[in-house]
């Protein structure tokens, strides 16, 4: 019993850190442009067909773990000014707009590689599980705990130790002073933009192996994202990892307990601790 | 009396109109089964306009209620053998029940947090349907849901397989709801609605509390838009899960935009136009739910007030064309 | 102030007991206590950051205090809700104007008198033209606030000195015993502040007025008691000609000012 709730722990933290890179983009892009971004279950969705098809014609999930989730940040940042038309809007043509371009990325998607789901192996080296005493483990799932901890690390050092970290937290408080410093914000958003895309993308290509890849999880991505944003709090990165991890961990436990109700466990976890503490675990306001 | 003499010229007005669209759209139409669809969905914009429109909140959650709707009808109708009458009730009160339940709870939090709120809980409900397969059929869906005669003390009044019966059925409710809705919108009640969307904590401050006000007008919204939901389960004579899932929320939610929350009418325009669009374009092209992702886009950035205030402002400019020609005319007597 | 107030209890409207509010270290009031009188006009004057706005906020129920009491009309209200504080008379306008910006003058006022039924309110039913009472109120209080000719307009369209009088007939609209007033002509013009003086006068022959102000002249003027706040404490309060005689509000106040 023990091990089957450690393994569920190390689970949900496998789980948690892609509902965190799921999240975190959307959480910022908010924070620092008011900006609410429906469509942001739509780079996940993009990051799993991308790396889908790169596993495809080149044969090696490394290939497109790396290249997916660039390809997508890419394609986000430099299509960020486009955006910009929307930031004007109210939050309610905000959410109708972006509601549309989900669903233009959605049969888009559907036009390229059909509604039919499509299968991604985990790479040779990963297949199988590995054994610490009585403590097996799957190899793959092992690994994206690996990646999520290391990307987790390095984005805490990109944030607290760069230049651009210190921007960027700035601007997610008052977007008004950085301008008064003259730090060109537009330009300090769009790669940020860029970044959060890229990292829901990487979910999606992480992801991949684990549940298979199908046009239609642009949705349940964006529900996640939801989740954990009102868990952690909005705008905040710290808030997206904790409320990441800890919605990731309630969900696989659960499943031990009551398997039935892992499915709704996230949300029942969500209304519970937005009773307790209304502002999300490290929400300001 | 004269300030608000216009408002109820106008809603009178808007339900004329309203009833010649239920009149006209099974004759205009290609079938009666479409045009059926389109006043259930008309039926469900309602209840997204309340509070869209009135109260300002944005609710991800519309396709809880029409789902719920869809199952309390189609259980009562498969599980208890019930008639039109009992079943549309046990749509009314489950909505009811469930959207003061999901209000109270996503109504604490306001601006997109709410909006956050309310589409976990529509994800989360979902999973419930699909998890609770024993009552609701799951992924299969409630089958054998069949369209019971309306009856009183054993006389049958309205047989309702016949698909014109079925749809007279659903446009009489549908402007038996309008006509409330309207109701409320100018009444003491819904200027408290409006006063909540321009300013929350003045309203607060005056001595209203709002959320009493937005628990309410959940309330109501959920009854309206579960009733659409239990009359779509007599429709497609069973409950699919995907009547209860986030795309028919989304689809609640499009038709109210599109067609506009300046007023309820708005909704009877996005939600015919919609449900006939999708009809003759899924014909010619599987994908054209794309198209309408681009109108959307373009809908956002350069309608906000959605086809309504289009067709207000052609209204307008039609009228000041017709009387820009006469006021000469019709001063000329008086100036003698 | 315990003897003038034990000697005539009734005459009460407002009572406020060692009232403090603290954010963790720092207190933003210390140990508040003052009475106000019926159909008295009494003024809170002090330097910014005095804490005259967060006693004011706890007084109408935006903000918890942290120890202390307040009663209205002999009943606490020191842990209730802003909405039911107002229920039992106590109207207040907003330092930053707080209006409902798209709806007509008259509907601003009108919303502001129908909360007095709250049971009505709930109607959802019936056509709000049908309520008579609120309607003739508004068009009372709109010519009383001299705002008969803009009825019509959209609120925020109103001149800031309009938008100003539109805040007060809001909060007279609830027929408060008593009314706040947050610094009521901050940034009118001089007619409008005459105006707003002769309206403040007016109106302590019914009901009793708590004003913030910074216009010395203005509170001088129709004040009946002035009390003196210092960072977060009470530092004299009596009539104004006691109040500008006294040294240390010369040096720390009036002086500097």
């Amino acid at each position: 019993m023990a091990s089957m709730l450690l393994s569920q722990v190390a689970n949900g933290v496998g789980i948690g850190i892609i509902y965190f890179m799921i999240a975190v983009g959307m959480s910022i892009t908010f924070g620092m442009m008011r900006f609410l971004n429906i469509a942001h279950g739509g780079f996940y969705l993009l990051g799993a067909y991308v790396g889908f098809e790169l596993v495809q014609q080149t044969g090696s999930f490394w290939f497109a773990l790396v290249g997916a989730p660039i390809c997508i940040g890419l394609v986000a940042w430099l299509s960020e000014p486009a955006f910009s038309v929307l930031y004007r809007l109210s939050h309610n043509m905000q959410i109708l707009a972006t509601l549309g371009l989900a669903l233009v990325i959605q049969e888009t998607v559907v036009l390229v590689w059909d509604t039919v789901g499509k299968h991604v192996a985990a790479p040779g080296g990963l297949v199988g599980a590995v054994a610490f005493g009585d403590f097996v483990y799957p190899r793959y799932r092992l690994f994206v705990i690996c990646v999520g901890v290391v990307l987790a690390a390095g984005l805490w050092l990109l944030l607290e130790r760069t230049n651009y970290g210190a921007v960027l937290r700035a601007g997610t408080q008052s977007t008004d002073d950085i301008e008064l410093l003259g730090i060109d914000i537009r330009r300090v958003f769009a790669a940020t933009f860029g970044l959060g895309a890229g990292l829901a993308g990487l979910a999606g290509v992480l992801a991949a192996p684990i549940r298979g890849v199908e046009p239609f999880m642009g949705p349940e991505a964006l529900a996640i994202a939801f989740v954990v944003v009102v868990v952690g709090g909005l705008g905040s990165f710290f808030g997206a990892l904790a409320g990441g991890l800890l919605i990731g961990i309630i969900q696989s436990t659960t499943s031990v307990f009551w398997p039935a109700a892992s499915g709704v466990a996230m949300y029942v976890g969500m209304a519970a601790i937005m009773l307790i503490r209304p502002r999300g675990l490290l929400g300001r306001a | 009396m004269s300030r608000y003499g216009t408002n109820c010229a106008q809603s009178t007005r808007e339900i004329l109109g309203l009833i010649a669209t239920v009149a006209l759209l099974p004759a205009v139409l290609p079938s009666v089964s479409l045009a059926t669809e389109c006043v259930i969905f008309v039926i469900a914009t309602l209840g997204c306009n309340l509070l869209l429109g009135r109260v300002g909140l944005l609710s991800f959650g519309q396709g809880i209620f029409f789902g719920a709707g869809s199952y309390a009808t189609g259980l009562a109708i498969v599980r208890l053998g019930a008639g039109p009458v009992f079943s549309l009730s046990a749509a009314l009160l489950l909505g009811s029940m469930v959207a003061a339940l999901i209000g109270s709870l996503a109504a604490r939090r306001r601006g997109v947090y709410f909006i956050m709120l309310t589409l976990a809980f529509t994800q989360m409900c979902y999973f419930l349907a699909f998890g609770m397969s024993g009552v609701t059929g799951g992924d299969n869906g409630l089958l054998g849901v069949s369209r019971p005669p309306l009856s009183f003390l054993g006389t049958t009044l309205l047989p309702l397989d016949s698909d014109l019966s079925f749809y007279a059925l659903c446009s009489i409710i549908c402007v038996a709801v309008y006509a409330l809705l309207a109701r409320v919108t100018g009444s003491p009640f819904g200027a408290v609605l409006v006063a909540i969307r321009e300013n929350e904590s003045r309203t607060f401050a005056v001595g209203y509390n709002p959320l009493a006000y937005k628990i309410l007008a959940f309330v109501l919204s959920g009854m309206v838009t579960a009733v659409a939901g239990g009359l779509y389960a007599m429709f497609l004579r069973f409950v699919p899960l995907s009547n209860i899932d986030i795309s028919m929320s989304e689809r609640i939610l499009i038709m109210t935009m599109l067609g506009g929350v300046g007023s309820l009418f708005g909704g009877v325009i996005g939600a015919v136009t919609v449900v006939v669009l999708s009809h003759l374009l899924s014909d010619l092209w599987s994908r054209w739910i794309l198209l309408l992702g681009l109108v959307l886009i373009v809908v956002a950035v350069c309608l906000p007030g959605g086809l309504w205030s289009a067709l207000q402002w052609i209204a307008t400019a039609l009228r000041r064309g017709v009387i820009g020609m006469s006021p000469r005319r019709a001063h000329l007597p008086l100036e003698k | 102030m315990t003897t003038e107030s034990s000697a005539a209890p009734r005459d009460v409207v407002l009572r406020v007991d060692g009232l403090s509010k603290r954010y963790g270290q720092f207190a933003a009031i210390k140990n508040v206590s003052f009475a106000v009188h019926k159909s008295t006009v009494h003024a809170f004057i002090g330097p910014n950051g005095a804490g005259k706005t967060t006693l004011f906020h706890c007084i109408t129920g935006i903000l918890r205090p942290t120890s202390g009491s307040i009663t209205l009309n002999g009943s606490e209200i020191t842990h209730l809700q802003a909405n039911l504080r107002s229920r039992m008379g106590l109207g207040r306008s907003f330092q930053i104007t707080s209006i409902f910006p798209a709806l007509s003058v008259f509907e601003n006022v009108r919303l502001a008198a129908q909360a007095r039924s709250w049971l009505r309110a709930f109607d959802f039913l019936s056509d709000v033209s049908r309520l008579h009472k609120s309607s003739s109120k508004t068009e009372e209080l709109l010519v009383k606030l001299n705002l008969q000719g803009s009825s019509g307009d959209i609120a925020g369209t109103l001149s800031h000195g309009q938008q100003r009088r539109l805040e007060v007939a809001m909060a007279l609209a609830g027929d408060p015993s008593i009314l706040l007033l947050d610094e009521p002509t901050a940034g009118m013009g001089v007619d409008d502040i005459e105006h707003m003086a002769q309206l403040i006068r007016s109106l302590a022959a019914e009901i009793t007025v708590v004003l913030v102000e910074h216009n010395i002249p203005l509170i001088l003027s129709v004040s009946d008691v002035v009390t003196v706040m210092n960072y977060g404490e009470v530092l004299t309060q009596g009539p104004p000609s006691m109040v500008t005689a006294d040294e240390k509000v010369r040096e720390r106040y009036l002086g500097a000012a």
